[in-house]
């Protein structure tokens, strides 16, 4: 096959190597492809084992675009960096690159803003969304100022002035072993500022070191017997120095001629253009640390870029992809829950109605926020977001949010409320805050884009895991209030010698059912709403898990042509089904107390869930590689 | 407990008594809700065991441990701050809502403390850390030995998921499920209309369950290939080879083709998946020493498969075939065998050379006066001198060894050519013509002349600059020298570059200036005018030569040794005289010994296990990267089997995907009667009932603005193949999400009732001959490499050499369909439209009632008033 190949690029090159043909020669060139289409057909042995069906994997991920490795805005001065850190400040300061921010580059397979853009480049680089410099204070202990920069400043910089970063801590190192092993190796190799062991330990806080520190020592850190996290380490790093030296390679900022076209890179363009002056100039003039210079081309790139093919330029998306990225919904979302949950939660321990007002109101508040959080990822992507771990995190509890407000205004059970809220919260600050996979907005798997039928698949699936995490929560509640009433009942039994109700916790719980002064108070009623709520929660999740089984069950036959394959994520679905069956199905046995086996039930079937949901995707391999 | 439930329990009291006891039980046992649990609970635990690997199952316990001294923290910080708070604001008479606010938010403090507190002093002690053994894991061991190991994966099992799944165990408890599903439905639920729900989900289950045994034993699922036709004049696809089979995406099977008879397939049930089995069974006749394959585990496992021919074998019946080893993921590398020579001249002898070290590993202290008898072997290796390519072999990049076998005195005499000191490459020139030999010190870029030429050293290069393909010397190592070469005087033929090899003079050419009729640089053999020689002396060189007279007959005589060792820089150590087992110093403590010699050897294939880290996920367990070994004997009852009584053959046999494209796959073993047998290792065959499929076209489509591909569409024609008229004519295409259906057609026939009609209706959906051709795979590096021909305009447009389509025909699927309709209709109505109409009826009832007692109290003073 390999011969395939070389013959085959070999008369490829033979073909490039004719640039003025006739249609005889065209014809003869048809007949020799014919003759290699055979060639290669018949030894050919890149037919690879299919073990999932084509199309069932992300779009690989390109932090940086392929390029002609030219720099549009000139090459760049080598190290050491021109300008100081307060010069740069200070440039920075007196440059607005807000013109820039939402033009149009199209990366990793969407077109974006460059502001987005800005972020993404230095989340892998920096880890963090803008970049600081640490401006050294003198002392005994190694202490910085930190001087933050404008992350299309810094974008626009590391394509521009790269030779200032060389010694700046720029590159994000997250896995601590691996930080610690290029410090020891800086130290080895004696590094400038990593001899004193004040300094070294300066840096290992960081948690960022310099590209010019990382670039010859990244290769002497990896080891033969490598964990898969060091490995992971390591791969990040690579990428984020791949992002650091080609980040010119990304500016693909001028709009295609026809709705098939591709974007073409700034360097594209023409030297006598508005666009290719302005580019040019901008590089120049930034390297002259001419700031006002610097400005009055920004107003004219930002102006001419728009114009260049303006019919297929991206108009109302560019705004509302720079109104997601300043509002941060998801993250001011789970705030408004937070909050949200404290007020109703002690609103229910207090009976105070203002409390309930304003909790309710926060919860509303939040639901707009998330909401409007997540139809705005939807336009953006062009695609209904609920299609990585990210999105699928936002989009459980988005639905459990609006189920669970949808049954408590039916109900008027205010402790539903509670529970969306604690979903909302917990599911958002995690998706925010952790390192889930798809925060930034790409393409989805071609085998999710071309079926509206895995769509209701995947959806309902979902909201089964918001209403089981609705369950859970309730269950909670029900275990807390009926062991805080016993361990209350003991202690008051111990010092009065008899029996008490648990009055407190009566009045606690009966707020948040919305009981009315009328209805009968007492523990076990209390509990008896309690279960009823976590009954409902559970017997609709049960539901819609198994009917969203089945759909994907139908989906796989339609297009997999196998109804099941017992891939692991399937067997995980049907467990945790398994689970809610056994709490329907333990409801009709003779046990002490129903409701407690049920609330302990519902707290392991949310870890199944969640081992289903996160454990089965990150550490078994199967089909659900987009899941 | 129902009503019906307590009619049924009160049956079996009065039917089954005395020696029917153990039938009740039965009856009680299978009737219980419980066992509905148990057997439930067994499913989910039988899943869990299927799909999570020993080891991490192993660290449940260590994670609960680690949890729960998470929430014991927690609970008891809260626990005891919450009691102090509602002590002290008792104390001070305080408000319930004051209380409550004071307490909650304590309590909430208190727990983000605790969780804080143990993340920063608890967990750095707890975690285990498996480089320093420091923190806590239960049952590290087998968390280590078995990370990513199933329980169906131990040696043993060597099962897929899905034969897991279908083993007897998981069959027995479903059947057990659904038995005591159906018993509690007929004796505990009333048929009555409010649960319709229940009954409805409980028979779709049955129905499931049913349709799922259909689909079981008549599932066929796999891959066909399909492959384009060769493009037409304009550069278009047309129309590919008609396929009437498939492979099976599981079940493996053996190849076997004698004289060109065409293949005969034979199963491989039972082969392992997981595990390697007796990978040195060519141990015993392979190479010794450091060529010995390093024993892996599972080495120890012995395997014996006998392949027995069936009835209708195109294989000579006496021809025994066993399978005796597997290895699961693993590459095939050759290895010399010993082996008898036929002749002298036909031998193909081997020599072992060993590398000797004395430098001290870490630690140890440099010997005072090293010597080679105390150094250790680091390295062993075979040379084969009668073969250009496996005569020599890099150490790394500062030694290199050449075993040659008489080599040329002008050769030798060039080798043993002392250089200028400092010289690390130089050209050996000799002008016939002119009388005029010299050697010239040589760097890239360098021009002399010679008498009649000018020479101009275009490149010097380590290795060639595309792969030697000349018979013998493929892919052979060697250094390289191009240079230009200009005659200066008029009569003398043109100027041209020769390619010189510091390995290999003898394969020396010529490049011309004009071209041949293909575009390219025509070439000859080297003029005779000036001979060039290139001497690489940049690292340490040894050659080593087996001088053999010519009359020599025996070939396993060992021949005298002569050697030469060339010192970076142009020195030269000539041994005119080497001894068996001699030893040549090549650097400070590091020597070369002669090992022992083969009089003849034989390249075998012999497999080496890719690491772990290194084996791609995909791949494991379903033979895509498996190697196994064949056996081949013959009859001893059999003529040739008499005749060659104690012959077998034993051969790895790699993986092919697709038995049409398994040539490079294809290993051949010949008898000694002359009998030649071709085998190949691949998925079992299914061959369609009666249809072809060809593909027309493909395209790909890709997302806006980019190559990613968003969707794949194969045209499709799908022929009736034959007289058979089960299937109709198709054309049409399918791509992801949108498979092609190829039915079996219901023609009613008007002989018989309607209802019979009606039946066969119905059991047309089921029939296990209907097909769904999905997209599967495509062939993206073909489509890339044309669409960039395609984006210069050389071509209409990109194209694919072949698709790949997953074949599956779902028997049965409507049935198990019809059931999954049933469950998803019946649980909302248990759930929410039974309490509906229990609520009216129970209304109703309290209406009733209320209105009975009302029409008696009305009527109770009228009964009063007529009272006596």
């Amino acid at each position: 096959m390999q011969q395939s190949i070389l013959l085959f690029n070999h008369i490829r090159h033979l073909f490039s190597a004719e640039p003025d043909v006739g249609v005889g020669a065209r014809v003869l060139r048809s007949r020799l492809l014919a003759a290699i289409t055979v060639v290669l057909v018949v030894g050919s042995s890149v037919v690879r084992a299919q073990s999932a069906p084509e199309g069932n994997a992300h779009p690989v991920t390109r932090a940086v675009n392929e390029s002609s490795g030219v720099n549009p805005f000139g090459e760049p001065a080598p190290p050491p960096p021109a300008m100081s850190m307060a010069e740069k400040k200070a440039f920075a300061d007196a440059v607005d690159v807000s013109p820039l921010r939402d033009l149009a580059v199209f990366h990793n397979g969407r077109v974006k803003i460059l502001g987005t853009l800005a972020a993404e480049s230095l989340k892998t680089v920096a880890g963090r969304k803008d970049y600081f410099d640490l401006l050294p204070i003198e002392g005994a202990k190694p202490k910085a100022k930190k001087l933050k920069h404008d992350s299309v400043f810094t974008l626009l910089d590391l394509a521009i002035d790269p030779a200032y970063y060389t010694d700046k801590p720029l590159i994000h190192v997250a896995f601590l072993p691996l930080r610690e092993a290029l410090i020891e190796a800086a130290v080895q190799g004696g590094i400038e500022g990593f001899t004193d062991p004040a300094q070294r330990e300066w840096w290992k806080k960081q948690g960022r070191l310099p590209p010019g520190v990382i670039a010859p020592l990244l290769g002497s850190v990896a080891r033969q017997e490598m964990s898969t996290e060091y490995q992971r380490g390591i791969d990040a790093v690579h990428q984020a120095m791949q992002v650091y030296e080609h980040s010119a390679a990304n500016f693909d900022m001028v709009a295609p001629k026809t709705a098939e076209g591709t974007w073409s890179h700034l360097s594209a363009l023409g030297e006598q253009t508005g666009a290719g002056k302005a580019v040019r100039e901008l590089g120049a003039a930034w390297r002259a640390g001419d700031a006002a210079r610097v400005n009055s081309v920004i107003t004219t790139l930002a102006v001419e870029l728009p114009s260049i093919n303006s019919a297929l330029y991206p108009t109302s998306a560019r705004s509302l992809e720079r109104w997601y990225n300043n509002t941060r919904p998801f993250e001011w979302g789970y705030w408004a829950y937070f909050l949200a949950l404290l007020l109703l939660l002690l609103s229910f321990g207090t009976g105070r109605k203002g409390m309930l007002v304003a909790g309710l109101a926060l919860l509303v508040l939040g639901l707009g926020l998330h909401t409007s959080g997540f139809v705005a990822r939807c336009v953006i992507a062009e695609r209904f977001a609920i299609q990585n771990q990210f999105e699928s995190m936002t989009g459980i509890s988005l639905f459990a949010v609006i189920v669970s407000s949808v049954v408590m205004f039916a109900t008027r059970r205010w402790i539903f409320g509670a529970a969306g809220a604690a979903v909302g919260f917990l599911f958002l600050i995690w998706a925010t805050q952790a390192a889930i996979p798809g925060q930034q907005i790409e393409r989805e798997a071609a085998i999710l884009n071309t079926s509206v039928l895995l769509k209701y698949h995947v959806t309902t699936v979902l909201v089964s895991y918001g209403l089981i995490s609705l369950g859970f929560i309730t269950s909670l509640f029900y275990l807390g209030t009926y062991y805080a009433a016993k361990f209350k009942a003991r202690t008051a039994g111990a010092a009065a010698g008899g029996r008490v109700d648990g009055e407190g916790m009566v009045e606690v719980s009966a707020a948040a059912l919305g009981l009315d002064d009328s209805a009968p108070k007492g523990t076990q009623r209390v509990l008896a709403d309690l279960d009823a709520a976590q009954m409902i929660m559970l017997q609709l999740a049960f539901w819609a898990l198994g009917v969203g089984i089945l759909l994907g069950a139908w989906w796989a036959d339609h297009s997999w042509g196998r109804w099941w394959a017992f891939d692991p994520k399937e067997v995980w679905a049907l467990v945790t089904w398994i689970v809610y069956l056994i709490v329907i199905h333990a409801r009709f046995m003779a046990l002490k107390n129903r409701s407690l086996v049920t609330a302990w039930l519902s707290i392991a079937g949310f870890f199944v869930m969640l081992w289903t949901y996160f454990g089965v995707n990150l550490l078994l391999p199967g089909l659900h590689a987009y899941a | 407990m129902s009503r019906k439930w307590q009619r049924s329990k009160q049956w079996d009291d009065r039917h089954l008594r005395g020696w029917l006891r153990p039938a009740r039980f039965v009856l009680r046992t299978f009737s219980s809700v419980p066992l509905a649990i148990v057997l439930l609970t067994s499913v989910a635990i039988y899943g869990t065991l299927a799909s999570v690997p020993i080891g991490m199952l192993a660290l449940a316990p260590t994670y609960l441990f680690y949890g729960l001294t998470l929430v014991s923290l927690t609970l008891v910080g809260v626990g005891v701050a919450t009691w102090l708070a509602s002590r002290g604001m008792r104390a001070a008479s305080a408000g319930v809502a004051w209380r409550f606010i004071i307490t909650f938010l304590l309590g909430l403090t208190v727990a983000a403390g605790s969780v804080w507190a143990w993340t920063h002093f608890l967990w750095p002690t707890l975690r285990y850390d498996a480089a320093s053994g420091s923190g806590i894991q239960f049952f590290s061991d087998i968390v280590r030995q078995y990370r990513s190991t199933t329980l169906r994966r131990l040696p043993g099992m060597e099962m897929s998921e899905v034969e897991f799944y279908a083993w007897w165990p998981l069959r027995y408890i479903l059947v057990l499920f659904v038995l005591n599903m159906m018993t509690a439905t007929v004796r505990r639920i009333e048929f009555i209309f409010p649960n319709l729900g229940v009954l409805t989900v409980h028979t779709g289950i049955v129905l499931i369950a049913l349709g799922s045994a259909f689909y079981q034993a008549n599932k066929q699922e796999g891959d066909l290939l399909l492959l384009a036709g060769t493009p037409d004049d304009q550069g278009l696809t047309t129309p590919g080879p008609f396929e009437d089979s498939f492979h099976d995406r599981n079940d493996v099977a053996l190849w076997l083709v004698q004289d060109g008879r065409g293949y005969e397939q034979r199963m491989l049930e039972g082969l392992p998946r997981y595990n390697p089995y007796n990978l040195d069974v060519l141990a015993a006749e392979t190479a010794p020493g450091g060529d010995r394959a390093a024993p892996e585990l599972g080495n120890h496992r012995r395997l014996d498969m006998r392949m027995p021919a069936g009835s209708r074998t195109t294989v000579d019946s006496d021809l025994r075939i066993r399978i005796v080893g597997y290895a699961p993921y693993a590459e095939l590398q050759p290895r010399w065998m010993p082996a008898p020579a036929r002749s002298a001249a036909g031998a193909n002898p081997i020599r072992f050379i060993e590398i000797l070290s004395a430098v001290p590993a870490a630690g140890e202290e440099v010997p005072e006066s090293p010597t080679a008898d105390g150094a250790r072997v680091v390295a062993s290796f075979a040379l084969a001198p009668r073969i250009p390519s496996q005569r020599l072999t890099d150490i790394g990049a500062p030694l290199s060894v050449e075993y040659a076998r008489t080599t040329p005195p002008d050769r030798w005499t060039q080798l043993a050519t002392p250089l200028p000191p400092q010289t690390h490459h130089a050209l050996l020139i000799t002008i016939p013509g002119e009388r005029y030999s010299t050697a010239v010190p040589i760097v890239q870029g360098q021009e002399f002349m010679v008498p009649g030429y000018t020479i101009m050293v275009e490149q010097i290069l380590p290795r060639p600059p595309f792969p030697i393909i000349t018979p013998g010397y493929e892919n052979a190592p060697s250094s390289v020298a191009i240079v230009r070469v200009t005659p200066t005087v008029a009569d003398a033929s043109g100027a041209f570059t020769r390619y010189l090899y510091s390995r290999f003079p003898e394969i020396s050419q010529d490049m011309l200036d004009e071209l041949n009729e293909s575009g390219m640089p025509r070439r000859r053999d080297p003029d005779p005018a000036i001979s060039l020689a290139y001497l690489d002396a940049s690292r340490v060189q040894v050659y080593i030569d087996e001088v053999v007279e010519a009359a020599a007959t025996d070939p396993a005589a060992p021949p005298p040794l002569r050697a030469l060792l060339r010192a970076p820089g142009g020195e030269v150590i000539t041994i005119n005289s080497l001894p068996e087992r001699g030893v040549i110093p090549v650097a400070p403590m590091v020597w070369i010994r002669l090992g022992e010699r083969w009089a003849h050897a034989e390249s075998v294939e012999s497999p080496r296990p890719v690491p772990d880290r290194d084996q791609d996920r995909q791949f494991i367990g379903n033979h895509h990267q498996a190697t196994i070994a064949v056996e081949v004997s013959l009859d001893p009852a059999s003529k040739s089997g008499q005749l060659f009584p104690k012959w077998k053959r034993t051969l790895w046999l790699p993986f092919a995907q697709f038995l049409k494209l398994a040539s490079e796959q294809e290993r051949r073993i010949e008898v000694p009667d002359g009998r030649v047998i071709g085998l190949v290792f691949g998925k079992k065959l299914h061959r369609f009932p009666g249809l072809t499929v060809q593909l027309t076209d493909f395209e790909m489509f890709p997302y806006p603005h980019s190559d990613t591909p968003r969707d794949y569409r194969s045209n499709l024609r799908v022929s009736v193949d034959g007289p058979s008229a089960t299937y109709k004519e198709i054309a049409r295409p399918t791509s992801l999400n949108e498979p092609l259906l190829v039915r079996v057609p219901f023609r009613p026939r008007t002989d018989v009732p309607g209802v019979i009609n009606m039946i066969g209706r119905l059991a047309s959906v089921i029939v296990p001959t209907q097909y769904k051709l999905s997209q599967a795979g495509w062939d993206a590096q073909g489509w890339q490499q044309t669409k960039t021909l395609a984006d210069r305009g050389e071509i209409p447009r990109p194209m694919a050499r072949f698709t790949i389509l997953g074949v599956g025909n779902n028997p049965g699927i409507y049935v198990i369909a019809t059931g999954a309709v049933l469950m998803s209709i019946g649980i909302p109505w248990a759930f929410y439209v039974k309490p509906l109409i229990m609520r009216r009826r129970r209304d109703r009832l309290k209406k009733e009632h209320a209105a009975k007692v009302g029409a008696v109290h009305a009527s109770a003073p009228a009964r009063a008033g007529v009272a006596p």
